[in-house]
């Protein structure tokens, strides 16, 4: 169990190509922290500079207040689980959850006792003998998961430990990370492009984009105050609807000439509005504030999903309605905002915007936590 | 009318690809079963009536006058055998292992002299030893290594090719298992001697296979490097049959010629056809 | 791409050392020699030895001889590459469809890759051969006017076949591992879309097969060039008339049975360059259209 900070991390690879770009973060002891982001943001770096298999260009990394850089991976007291597991596949279970051991010297039955009980509590028992070839995808995941915790390590790192498994497993696999990662109080730090997976396992969480942290919060925060455009198209399903909007005196012009009435407007810009399928409702063509063309009705069982576009444009728009109501293909659809949870983003540089408004119309600082 | 065109369409088929296949196993066989079958006759008989395709009743004869010794043999044939096995052997044995480090090496270590190592054992695969076997011959003598096991298997190694099948192979481990092995504190050697080496078994053996029939054929450089029957190859016991067939004279042992090259070939050929499947995956995959 | 996780260690230099210890003396040091030698000429007892330039080479280039080995080592490897790479294709097809005796055909279409090449060439000679031969007997009881030890033509007939029988096996190794290779939903859209198994053979199978055949390509080239030595002095000898010559075959008798070290070492260092820029052509030209 263990702090680590992040002090402006960093990583340039050889051919000038920055990939990290200067992080800080403070995980606390016992936290989970997951980071998110799409392929190729820099996050499974991120995740190696930690372990020790990638250089750390520049910034400083502490594990509970010792600074690590330039240590080997296994003098930093993490374990690690990969994507693809990297299982032994010459060794039995047994041997590779005590391979780590035997490198540390730990003596023989302190070695067979400690995976005996890593078994237990994966239920790996009956596998010990058994070499990963014999496995399925399931259990070679449990077995990756044992060969970490057996050695108590400071710190847990998991490299999209999931990705591999199928939809089902991988729901199953997730509630078992996070319930023995609570048991066992170890700090964790978990890289996954899958933003469910990250919204549901995290204590906190990081979304990064191009190398840099976007937004650090709980999931909670992040969801319903996005600090940019980038963190609000990312998380949530289906994606936010994000529609370019004119401010005027008496409030906002879509791009097909409707008009969102909100009072104080105190600014004249084009702007960025991003608004969550479910905080759609259907209206009166009186009190809507704007109207949507079906295109195409999905059944969900539990709500509708309505998929269309802003009504003479091309701006896409997908809302989820309460399935009593009656929708078809090709019609149009008034819609009215939740206006407590309207988001405002910044049309050049993705920020999230707050201050258009006199406070009464301003959304409301949301639900934190 | 119409499923009975099809099946015979399809009868014709396999029929043709049954023959295609039965000629080219005949193609194939064909000439090393004759040379067995001639074997087992006479000499006198072969000039008589040509080469055999049924066994005689000379066989005993012929192949204890080529192990056991005879005037055409400058050494008895268990004796050649033995170097060939020797040969084979110690070139394999030597080429698995020469090759594994060093492709280790260059596989997992940046180290200054990487690079330019890694072209001077590339260009050793554009030139075999053919190109250069006279000066090579020269060297070896020099280093009074003619007539010598060493001198005949170590030149032999400088061809590097074992050294890029390891390398390949190596490339294809994926990197996540070098990195769990580091987090799980395995070191260099640690990491080459418990995950890499026993993961390379099928590897290794393929190889070995391979280099084990290519050290038992070899025959240039046998030729050139030993003059001392002590140690002759078997292959090179060969030639030196085939030379007694020119001489003119006596009648020529025409079933000692095929006797002594149905024995060089046999023990290759079981190798090869009893581990099949692992020397075929072997070369296949070696040469991506 | 692997990493390269381990630095500053004194692991690889050991490592490295036995495979460059043995370059160094068996592979560089023989190859400066070759070099060395190819510019100097030894007197008639080899106690002296004089540099001379390229005289060496010009000898060697302006020698008919030469030229008519050079013209016979790439005739040779065309004919060998050529109808060993189309035979064992044949087979290898058929041999990937059948079902019932697959793999027996397999054992006998591959064993002839352990033969050694002089256990094959005196084989093969023999069954030419005038005293015993009965495929002599054969050609000359059809009509031909047939014996390799006498007519050029035959020989190179006889030396030809003889190495693609040998080679057949491993070309028809690679071809086999080729065809199984290749992923059985191509093949099955390949049926939706093209009827006929001939065309749909020359238009889907054997272009996924390109890498394969650009690999055998080369190996066959570089087995005419050098391992057929065995199969030729147990055959031909070079003869008639040096007719049936490689340009290895030829090295091998000037430099070691005329003793002419000087003329063999410019044999040697011309095809040691040949075949350098040979590889290098036909990885630049002829590899980057193949591999997909």
């Amino acid at each position: 169990m263990a702090q680590v900070s992040f002090h402006q991390l960093a990583k340039t690879y050889d051919n000038g190509f920055q990939a990290i770009h200067g992080i800080d973060l403070e995980i606390n002891d016992g936290e989970f922290v997951v980071i998110v982001g799409p392929s190729g943001c820099g996050k499974s770096t991120l995740l190696r500079m930690v372990a020790g298999l990638e250089e750390i260009t520049s910034g400083k990394l502490l594990i509970d207040e010792t600074f690590v850089n330039e240590r080997e991976p296994a003098e930093r007291d993490i374990a690690m689980v990969f994507q693809n597991y990297a299982l032994y596949p010459h060794m039995t279970v047994f041997n590779n959850m005590a391979y780590g051991l035997k490198n540390r010297k730990v003596p023989k039955d302190k070695i067979a006792s400690k995976v005996q009980q890593a078994a237990e509590v994966l239920q790996l028992t009956h596998l010990l003998d058994r070499k990963p070839g014999q496995l399925s995808g399931g259990q070679r995941q449990r077995v990756a998961m044992g060969r970490a915790i057996v050695r108590d390590p400071k710190l847990f790192l998991f490299d999209e430990p999931l990705s591999n498994l199928d939809a089902k497993l991988r729901g199953q696999m997730r509630i078992e990370i996070k319930k023995l990662q609570r048991q066992l109080g170890t700090t964790a730090l978990y890289v996954t492009h899958d933003q469910i997976e990250a919204m549901t396992l995290a204590d906190r969480l990081v979304v990064m984009d191009n190398g840099h942290p976007e937004q650090t919060g709980t999931p909670e925060e992040l969801y319903s105050r996005p600090a940019t455009r980038f963190v609000a198209g990312f998380l949530g399903t289906p994606s936010i609807n994000f529609l370019d909007v004119q401010l005027t005196a008496t409030g906002a012009q879509l791009s097909n000439g409707e008009h969102i009435k909100i009072a104080g407007v105190s600014d004249s810009r084009t702007i960025t509005l991003g608004l969550r399928a479910e905080d759609l409702t259907c209206s009166t063509p009186a009190q809507a504030d704007f109207t949507m063309s079906v295109e195409l009705v999905e059944q969900l069982g539990s709500e509708l999903q309505a998929v269309g576009v802003l009504q003479g444009t091309t701006e896409k728009l997908i809302v989820k309605l309460n399935k009593s109501e009656h929708l078809e293909e090709g019609m149009t659809l008034p819609l009215k905002i939740n206006r407590n949870h309207w988001h405002w983003f910044d049309a050049d540089t993705g920020q999230r915007v707050d201050s258009l408004f006199t406070t009464q119309n301003a959304p409301q600082q949301a639900i934190a936590v | 009318m119409q499923v009975k065109t099809v099946i015979n369409k399809k009868r014709l088929q396999a029929l043709f690809r049954h023959s295609v296949l039965i000629s080219g196993a005949l193609f194939l066989v064909m000439p090393l079963w004759i040379a067995l079958m001639s074997s087992t006759h006479s000499p006198e008989a072969l000039f008589r009536e040509g080469l055999q395709f049924l066994p005689g009743s000379y066989g005993y004869e012929t192949y204890s006058q080529i192990l056991m010794g005879s005037d055409l043999l400058s050494a008895p044939a268990w004796r050649m055998l033995l170097n060939s096995l020797i040969l084979g052997l110690g070139f394999a044995i030597g080429k698995v292992i020469i090759s594994m480090i060093a492709a280790y090496a260059l596989v997992y270590f940046r180290f200054p002299l990487a690079v330019p190592l890694f072209w001077m054992i590339f260009m050793t695969l554009l030139l075999p030893l053919e190109v250069r076997i006279i000066p090579s011959y020269e060297v070896v003598a020099k280093l009074n290594l003619l007539n010598s096991y060493t001198g005949l298997i170590v030149p032999l190694i400088a061809s590097a090719t074992g050294t890029f099948f390891f390398r390949q192979f190596y490339r294809s481990v994926p990197a996540e298992l070098l990195e769990a092995a580091r987090i799980d504190g395995a070191g260099p050697l640690r990491f080459f001697i418990d995950i890499l080496i026993p993961l390379s078994t099928t590897m290794m053996a393929a190889i070995f296979i391979i280099m084990f029939v290519a050290g038992w054929n070899q025959y240039l450089w046998p030729l050139l490097m030993t003059t001392d029957p002590e140690y002759y190859s078997i292959v090179i016991g060969i030639r030196q049959v085939f030379q007694t067939l020119n001489e003119g004279g006596t009648l020529p042992q025409f079933n000692i010629a095929f006797g002594l090259t149905v024995l060089a070939t046999i023990p290759p050929v079981l190798v090869v056809v009893i581990f099949q499947k692992m020397f075929v995956k072997g070369l296949v995959e070696t040469e991506k | 791409m692997q990493s390269h996780p381990f630095k500053h260690s004194w692991v690889p230099y050991i490592f490295v050392a036995p495979q460059i210890i043995i370059i160094l003396i068996f592979f560089l040091w023989p190859a400066g020699q070759a070099v060395q030698q190819s510019f100097y000429r030894e007197d008639a007892f080899g106690l002296s030895s004089e540099f001379v330039g390229f005289l060496n080479y010009a000898e060697v280039l302006d020698d008919p001889e030469y030229t008519s080995t050079v013209l016979f080592t790439l005739l040779f490897s065309a004919l060998v590459t050529v109808f060993s790479i189309a035979l064992s294709l044949l087979l290898a097809v058929q041999a990937n469809q059948v079902i019932r005796g697959a793999d027996t055909y397999k054992t006998l279409l591959m064993w002839a890759y352990a033969i050694a090449p002089p256990a094959a060439g005196l084989i093969g000679g023999l069954l030419f051969s005038p005293l015993v031969g009965d495929l002599y007997q054969l050609l000359n009881n059809i009509g031909f006017d047939f014996n390799h030890n006498r007519n050029s033509s035959d020989a190179i007939f006889v030396v030809v076949l003889i190495a693609v029988w040998k080679q057949l096996s491993i070309n028809f190794i690679f071809f086999l591992s080729g065809l199984q290779s290749v992923p059985n939903s191509v093949l099955e859209a390949a049926r939706i879309d093209c009827p006929g198994a001939i065309k749909r053979f020359w238009t889907i199978t054997f272009p996924l097969l390109a890498p394969t055949t650009f690999f055998l390509l080369v190996i066959n080239t570089t087995y005419a060039f050098f391992e057929t030595f065995g199969i030729i002095d147990l055959t031909t000898k070079g003869g008639p008339g040096g007719s049936t010559t490689t340009l290895v075959y030829k090295i091998y008798q000037d430099g070691f049975l005329g003793a002419d070290f000087g003329g063999s070492s410019a044999q040697s260092v011309m095809l040691m360059v040949f075949v350098v820029v040979l590889t290098v052509f036909q990885f630049k030209f002829i590899d980057k259209k193949v591999h997909y």
